[in-house]
């Protein structure tokens, strides 16, 4: 469904990622995993069309996209949660999932997925009219998953949703994921929680300062003694 | 009694001037110095539609507003597109700065250095209430500058179009994440700035007379009027626009006439050393706390 | 020396001829042309002097402070009339009515800029047409003062009694024109114009090296004005007749042609704008309606396609880079080690940083909850959690970026929350940044000795008359500066523009500035972000020396090997608490700790 080919990425003349090549099948949930620096976030901004690579290709669904604008690819069913959830808090929570559905102009679709949307997240129903600033970390990672979903993406692909979450809403969230996949929605995820992640995630690589230095099944990584030393060193 | 209904009209323009400018600011976080000129130029078509073609005055400024649009849009994808990240590089300052004389003097030569005598609607006609006798046409001032506020407030608030501009002024990457086309969201912004713009001009011209001028004689008190209040945010801009107007119609009383405006600018430079977020901060369009910067 | 300091590139070499060619054959024609040339062109040419004053204090505004202002031509209108009030109605003598009219025109200068230190720097230039329009109604209204629109003669050139013929008003004005040209070279190349450049290149870098900016930028701008009034003083008297017309928006689109046409920011622009911009106009001399709309056109066009200017674009063609002659007579000197460097006296505290109760608050998350956490003095305290676990957002607190919701922080005894963060740097604290920030229109040894401005003591009279002070501190600093690109190996690219550096040397460069600072507490965050394997192997090198030197450093990093190689005492965070503490052995076999990193189940 998408693949990256040799994807040279850089802000003005320094180069942040190298050379990379990945690709995600249709249905998968894949990871990459990385330490802050890394250039995980670059990648994925590359991806949605935030920033042009360098140089190399990347295909979705067999169209080459790496000219296209962010607006065609949300067209086109590709969706990104950004790092950090990025919400907008001066919104109100009902005004953020419309928001997500910006690109689409039919009401009876808008309402209908609107429908489902606040069955899957009663907690957002029950906040619909409160500003998107005064949820709690949790509730607006919810927020930015049930925006993307709005637009019923094929492809959705989510920076850190861990990112500065207690435990068990991570676990939530990555059951959550787990959830989506199963409906269909192909997810590539970009976490630094390395055992959360592969536990759902069919495959993953490991992204080392620009460069993917493992890839394989998540639990032949999971049990890959490298993940933990690139993280806590040699323990 | 007149002088305070004076003044409230001439502020309500004002104000009206002020949404304009903050309309563009709240997307983009810049002031377009070209805006006295666009002001100009709505009240100059629409003298000469009126005058020379000799149209009724509804379709005049309807003709002038689509003018201005136009013009508007010229100006963002002229000056302004291509610089690239606007918080970076402050080239769009001389930019806009040039946009502005080009239009001035295209008007000057179009259009004479002559002063030309605005028609009032309504023909000037006065009606008395309570013993003051009072302009239709100052009054229709404040009426169209209250309906297109309050149009304005709706549509930013309610619709799909203001949300996008709402998150466009929060944040423009995280706007395009959700589809929002963020360069198309600020050319409308500019187009609607000129329309807005295109009006006040040709509402205030019977009072200050049409001429190539007009740029600096009320351009200025735009700017004056965004300042005081804090820009962009309509309450801001009405509260702006306002005392300006009864701050003016207070100096005309006890300064020489040509000193007035001065008297106007010093009371802004006081305001925005003593205030500098404006009478009102803007607190619509902040970025605020929320936003934490990575540093 | 190493060759690589000096011009190395023929193109260089040829520019660095070119240019001093150039100069010398313009000095001479400037001195000799009276001699051959008629009344008119000299006029014509004494005028482009005047205009290159002019155009030399709106650069030191927009330019180098980062000031756009449009009132330029009202500063210069203020000068001219304030000289010429005094000279005609107060009978002062000339030179006095000079010094009048440019002190009155940089009063109001400080005047207009004084908001400058609280808002955003573009409100200036609104203030800015609100000034040239009053300027303009007073010039117009005020009859007593100015004659009105009417306008008013000024009597001929007098100076100590012997009036002044055409050649010698000539070589007058030259010599002032000279003056203003040593005058914004000696400025730019002292630790004022550095200074400067920084706050306009990187606020926050600028403030993080100890500068408080709106002081500068509002000093600034007095210059630049006063500069603005000298010209228009010199004006007054030169034409002997003022009318208000003079000084309009026209004239203030004339300044901003020389500005643009010439380049900002660059010592030759305003002399190269103010030439090209007086000779350009004389092509429209027929159809004077079409000269404004295309000075207008112009104004739009150049900046989106020649952003530097003329002299920045023939600078970029020649890969000019200025070359500091303080690093070229440089003698070599006894090893340079940091330590013998940091002489203070380190006092008796045992804790140089202490943090307690720290809270920070985003709207309606919690960032940072509760933090205490103690800094023994000498040692390597790392801060280490998962991403968004608050790190950052601690450091800025520390380092005085961020305020604090809740909590104090003591720093070397003394409590400092809240203080600026350009406070702080003289307190002995210093950083470098996630995001590298380094000030991109110095050069490479200038980026370091921004570092050490703290310890010069030379004022704006010694830089702007080269006194010895001056030399002997700039040369002193220079060389420390050269010492410290030693360290981190960059020595041969002193005159190097930092953005042609790699990732890692520009992070090195920014610890180089941060330790010249000579601080008791180093915080660095994430220093190895985005680094290769080398480069971090690299970079924990020079942190080992630098601890060796006995500076106490807060470190944030997430290359662990590294962070457990170095620490001595290691606190972790997740969601802004801190989730364990230790020396490095117990930290990485606390369960807790891979919980947080790893997700559950690790």
């Amino acid at each position: 469904m998408l693949q990256v080919e040799n994807v040279t990425i850089g802000y003005g003349k320094t180069e942040v990622v190298h050379n990379i090549s990945f690709h995600v099948k249709k249905g998968e949930i894949i990871t990459i995993l990385g330490a802050n620096g890394a250039g995980k976030s670059t990648i994925l901004n590359t991806i949605v069309g935030l920033h042009q690579a360098k140089e190399g290709s990347i295909r979705f669904q067999d169209k080459e996209i790496s000219k296209a604008r962010p607006d065609q690819l949300v067209q086109n069913g590709m969706r990104l949660v950004p790092e950090g959830r990025q919400i907008f808090p001066q919104h109100t929570v009902m005004e953020n999932i419309l928001l997500g559905a910006y690109i689409e102009k039919n009401a009876k679709k808008i309402h209908s997925r609107l429908h489902s949307i606040f069955e899957r997240f009663p907690r957002l129903e029950e906040r619909k009219n409160q500003m998107g600033g005064t949820l709690s970390g949790g509730e607006q990672q919810m927020l930015a998953i049930a925006r993307a979903l709005m637009t019923e993406p094929s492809l959705l692909i989510l920076d850190e949703p861990s990112l500065g979450l207690a435990p068990i809403i991570v676990g939530e969230v990555f059951a959550l994921l787990k959830q989506i996949s199963s409906s269909g929605v192909t997810v590539l995820l970009v976490e630094q929680m390395a055992n959360s992640a592969l536990k759902i995630s069919d495959r993953a690589y490991v992204l080392e300062t620009g460069r993917i230095v493992l890839e394989g099944r998540g639990e032949e990584i999971r049990n890959n003694a490298d993940i933990a030393k690139a993280y806590l060193g040699n323990v | 009694m007149q002088e305070i209904v004076t003044a409230l009209a001439n502020g309500s323009i004002y104000a009206l001037m002020a949404l304009a400018i903050g309309i563009i600011y709240s997307t983009t976080q810049i002031i377009n110095f070209a805006h006295g000129s666009v002001i100009m130029i709505g009240a100059m078509t629409s003298y000469w539609l009126l005058s020379i073609f000799h149209m009724n005055y509804f379709t005049a400024i309807l003709l002038a507003v689509l003018i201005n649009i136009i013009l508007s849009m010229v100006i963002y994808k002229v000056s302004v597109e291509k610089l690239g990240d606007l918080t970076q590089n402050s080239s769009w300052i001389v930019t806009l700065f040039g946009a502005g004389i080009i239009l001035d003097n295209t008007a000057r030569i179009l259009f004479g250095t002559e002063p030309k005598a605005y028609p009032f609607l309504f023909d000037g006609h006065v009606i008395s209430i309570f013993g003051t006798k009072i302009m239709i046409h100052e009054m229709m001032m404040i009426l169209v500058a209250v309906i297109i506020g309050v149009l304005y407030q709706i549509v930013i608030q309610k619709t799909n179009f203001g949300r996008a501009v709402r998150a466009v002024s929060f944040r423009p990457d995280t706007a395009r994440i959700m589809g929002i086309r963020s360069n198309r969201i600020v050319l409308m912004c500019f187009a609607i700035s000129g329309a807005v713009a295109a009006i006040s001009g040709a509402l205030i011209a019977p009072i200050t007379f049409a001429s190539y001028t007009m740029t600096y004689s009320v351009g200025i008190k735009a700017f004056a009027a965004a300042l005081i209040g804090g820009l962009g945010n309509t309450k801001g801009a009405f509260i702006g626009g306002i005392s300006l107007g009864l701050i003016e119609g207070i100096a005309s009383m006890i300064v020489p006439g040509g000193l007035k405006d001065a008297i106007s600018f010093l009371i802004m430079i006081i305001v925005i050393i003593v205030l500098p977020g404006g009478i009102l901060s803007a607190k619509l369009f902040t970025k605020g706390e929320l936003k934490t910067e990575k540093i | 020396m190493p060759n690589s300091l000096l011009k190395a590139n023929s193109k260089q070499k040829k520019y660095s001829r070119i240019f001093t060619m150039f100069c010398t054959v313009s000095l001479l024609v400037s001195f000799v042309l009276p001699l051959f040339a008629g009344d008119y062109y000299m006029r014509i040419i004494s005028l482009i002097f005047i205009y290159m004053i002019l155009a030399i204090g709106y650069n030191i505004s927009a330019g180098f402070s980062g000031i756009t202002s449009f009132a330029f031509a009202a500063h210069y209108g203020v000068g001219a009339y304030v000289s010429a009030v005094a000279i005609t109605r107060y009978n002062m003598p000339f030179l006095i009515g000079l010094l009048a009219g440019a002190l009155a025109s940089g009063l109001v200068g400080l005047v207009v800029s004084l908001p400058a230190s609280k808002v955003k720097h573009h409100y200036l230039a609104l203030i800015s047409i609100g000034l040239l329009e009053i300027v303009q109604q007073i010039l117009n209204e005020w009859q007593w003062f100015t004659g009105g629109a009417g306008g008013m003669y000024i009597p001929s050139w007098n100076i100590f009694n012997i009036m002044l013929n055409n050649f010698q008003k000539y070589y007058f004005i030259l010599i002032i024109m000279l003056f203003c040209v040593a005058l914004q070279r000696n400025l730019r190349k002292s630790r004022w114009g550095r200074d400067l450049i920084a706050i306009k290149n990187n606020e926050i870098a600028a403030a993080g090296v100890g500068i408080n900016f709106s002081k500068y930028r509002i000093a600034g701008y007095f210059l630049s004005s006063m500069l603005a009034g000298l010209a228009g003083s010199v004006y007054a008297s030169f034409s002997g007749y003022l009318s208000p017309d003079t000084f309009n928006f026209e004239f203030t689109v004339f300044i901003l042609l020389m500005a643009v046409l010439g380049g900002e920011g660059t010592l030759s622009g305003p002399i190269i704008g103010a030439v090209i911009a007086t000779f350009v106009p004389m092509l429209f001399n027929a159809t004077p309606d079409l000269k404004q709309i295309v000075f207008g056109a112009l104004l739009v066009v150049l900046p989106q396609v020649m952003p530097a200017g003329i002299s920045g674009t023939i600078k970029k063609y020649f890969k000019e880079i200025d070359h500091n002659k303080y690093i070229v007579d440089q003698t070599e000197q006894n090893e340079f080690d940091i330590q013998s460097n940091f002489m203070k006296d380190h006092s008796e505290m045992e804790d140089i940083l202490v943090v307690k109760g720290l809270t920070k608050r985003f709207g309606g998350v919690t960032a940072v909850d509760g933090l205490d956490m103690t800094i023994k003095r000498g040692t390597v305290h790392s801060l280490i959690g998962p991403n968004g676990a608050g790190k950052s957002t601690t450091v800025n607190m520390i380092t005085g970026i961020d305020k604090p919701s809740e909590g104090s922080i003591i720093f070397n005894g003394k409590e400092i929350t809240g203080n600026k963060i350009f406070n702080l740097t003289r307190k002995g604290l210093s950083r470098t940044y996630q995001h590298v920030r380094l000030f991109t229109n110095l050069s490479v040894v200038e980026n370091v000795a921004i570092g050490g401005r703290l310890f010069y003591t030379y004022s704006i009279f010694d830089s702007i008359f080269r006194t010895r002070k001056m030399k002997k501190e700039e040369r002193k600093s220079f060389h420390e500066a050269m010492e410290y690109l030693k360290i981190i190996n960059l020595y041969d690219k002193a005159n190097y523009d930092p953005e042609s550096l790699s990732a890692g040397q520009q992070k090195l460069l920014e610890l180089a500035r941060a330790l010249y600072m000579k601080p008791d507490l180093l915080v660095l965050d994430e220093p190895c972000a985005g680094l290769s394997e080398t480069e971090t192997l690299e970079f924990s090198k020079i942190i080992h020396k630098i601890r060796n030197a006995g500076i106490s450093i807060l470190l944030i990093e997430h290359h662990m090997d590294l962070v457990m190689e170095i620490s001595d005492y290691i606190t972790v965070i997740d969601y802004g608490k801190k989730i364990a503490e230790g020396d490095p052995a117990s930290v990485t076999t606390n369960p807790v700790v891979k919980t947080a990193y790893l997700g559950e189940g690790a």
